[in-house]
């Protein structure tokens, strides 16, 4: 079965090469990846990180930036493992955007 | 590199990778999958990364090869170099006698 991820030899575009520096949000979440998994805490392994990612829906995993997909993936992951739920990331994530407009 | 007991193929074995099509995480893309190649190391023994991604310890380990293919054996309209080849590292469960 043809993943999501497996395009090798598949129909497209040309490739951008153009470079660019990596967001602040995308060092933090690679940093918490790196450390709750094989560098620290080693609840998930890079193995199981890949294959989080990999199970997301085709049309959802295509619309998704490379950090997009490290972001779903690995809640995915996190829920799998009970280490904490999507809804605690959503609810988290609202209160934060509502914090982030009061103080504009 | 980690010690191989028992490896099935040696440098230079012709081998076929498996024409598999299973379910869940694998490690060949599916363009090498029914291709012919031949070993061109054997780069050590590992964990199974197929049984690692889902939690399981990937053990006992596995041989890993550098397989060698020629791209026209891969590309059917490929433009380049007949002797043009592709190294792709393969497990042993993936590869068959050719």
């Amino acid at each position: 079965m043809r993943r999501p991820n497996d395009i090798g030899g598949l129909p497209a575009g040309p490739i951008g090469r153009r470079g660019h520096d990596p967001e602040p949000w995308e060092r933090l979440l690679t940093a918490i990846v790196s450390t709750v998994g094989p560098a620290k805490a080693k609840i998930h392994c890079l193995d199981e990180f890949r294959r989080a990612r990999e199970d997301l829906e085709p049309e959802f995993y295509n619309s998704l930036t490379y950090f997009e997909l490290w972001t779903h993936g690995f809640i995915n992951l996190m829920q799998e493992k009970g280490v904490l739920t999507r809804e605690e990331v959503e609810s988290r994530a609202a209160e934060i955007k509502d914090r982030l407009k009061r103080t504009e | 590199m980690s010690e191989v007991v028992n490896a099935k193929f040696a440098p230079g074995d012709k081998v076929r990778i498996a024409n598999a099509n299973p379910p869940g995480h694998r490690r060949v893309p599916v363009y090498a999958r029914g291709r012919p190649g031949i070993i061109e190391r054997i780069c050590g023994a590992f964990p199974n990364p197929e049984e690692r991604a889902y939690g399981f310890d990937g053990l006992p380990k596995r041989p890993l090869y550098r397989v060698r293919i020629r791209q026209t054996d891969i590309w059917p309209d490929y433009k380049g170099s007949d002797k043009d080849v592709l190294e792709l590292e393969i497990y042993e469960h993936w590869l068959e006698k050719a």
